[in-house]
């Protein structure tokens, strides 16, 4: 009897731990996923209101005062560069909200249900299932010709989207700052374009650190699962009878 | 996702922790796991054959439920896991061949 409640007790120990990790890696998303959103709409905004100010010429770039075409012609890759910053941007929205949206929805605890026999927790193996399928969706081998190929995972993805983050955000906060010194004469537009900025800066900044963090997390995943497909073979070599081999490791 | 992208350890753990709480029906597992129904007969074939579930007749209607020993197979699951996201954890998981199933 004292057994059966040792087993039991270490299936929701388990459970318990692992429901805790699991959680805590679908916050570490939530959160990317809303400085992402936030990065997203303030940088909309900023471009809006950038592409008003030059179309309607009420601002004058300190580049473009200063070096005439050179200046124009680099405010223009500028603001490309910005614009494919925002759509980049909106991919990943897109790329983590899938991912996310599925993993909420598994991840669940029955908090009211009194019959729960061992499992306080569920969705356990479907938010990981969730993340297998994300693997398998972008582990794709290449083929560039008979004696190469090259794997795509989803940690390239990870570290490519990580990578543009960073230089193509850097170029454009970095420039941006030059730019504002300029202004123009509309007060409220000023006020306006610096508080977009500076919000823009603050979620790139906390978009980078989750973007570290969440390649990290990839990467034990990407070794994890083999050994849940190891799990799986030793399942098929499984006899029908009722062996003890569980036995030991339950009473420790 | 589809059925066919699902591999053996996800489908059979699924049915093991669907199971572990409450007694299920096939419809139910059905519906739940999204397989084809060839698909769940064979699954439940497969962990029936094992000793991982039982099945029960309530009121003329079969259903399946985790035994002491899928519930050991799902802990062993869930500690695989629970290893590589263990922060504190000073082993390295690719070393655990100890902690075998068989």
């Amino acid at each position: 009897m004292e057994k059966i409640e040792n087993k039991k007790n270490g299936l929701i120990q388990s459970q318990k731990s692992l429901y805790t990790k699991l959680k805590r890696i679908n916050h570490l998303f939530k959160i990317h996923f809303s400085s992402l959103t936030l990065f997203f709409l303030f940088a909309l905004g900023f471009i809006i209101l950038w592409t008003y100010l030059l179309v309607t010429g009420q601002t004058t770039t300190d580049l473009a005062q200063r070096y005439g075409l050179f200046g124009t012609i680099v405010t223009i890759i500028l603001t490309t560069v910005l614009s494919l910053l925002i759509i980049q941007i909106g991919i990943q929205i897109i790329f983590y909200g899938l991912f996310i949206i599925k993993g909420n929805r598994s991840l669940k605890q029955d908090k009211g249900d009194k019959r729960t026999r061992t499992a306080l927790y569920h969705g356990i193996v479907p938010y990981i299932t969730n993340f297998y399928a994300f693997f398998n969706r972008y582990s794709k081998e290449k083929f560039f010709n008979h004696y190469s190929k090259e794997k795509t995972t989803l940690v390239k993805l990870v570290r490519t989207f990580l990578f543009f983050n960073f230089f193509s955000g850097f170029y454009v906060i970095f420039l941006f700052t030059r730019f504002l010194d300029t202004g123009n004469g509309n007060f409220s537009i000023n006020i306006s374009m610096v508080i977009l900025f500076l919000s823009m800066l603050f979620f790139w900044l906390m978009n980078l650190m989750t973007s570290f963090k969440i390649r990290n997390e990839i990467v034990k995943w990407e070794k994890l699962f083999p050994k849940l497909e190891e799990w799986a073979q030793e399942l098929e070599q499984l006899s029908s009878e009722k062996s003890n081999f569980f036995e030991e490791e339950a009473l420790l | 996702m589809t059925s066919l992208r699902r591999s053996k350890f996800e489908i059979w753990a699924e049915v093991l922790e669907f199971c572990l709480r409450t007694k299920r029906t096939q419809t139910w597992l059905l519906r739940k796991t999204r397989l084809k129904t060839s698909a769940i007969k064979e699954t439940l074939q497969f962990l029936l054959s094992r000793n991982l579930i039982e099945q029960l007749n309530d009121d003329d209607i079969i259903k399946y439920h985790t035994t002491d020993r899928g519930e050991e197979v799902l802990k062993r699951f869930y500690t695989l896991v629970n290893d590589y996201f263990d922060l504190n954890q000073s082993r390295d998981p690719h070393d655990n061949d100890s902690d075998r199933l068989v």
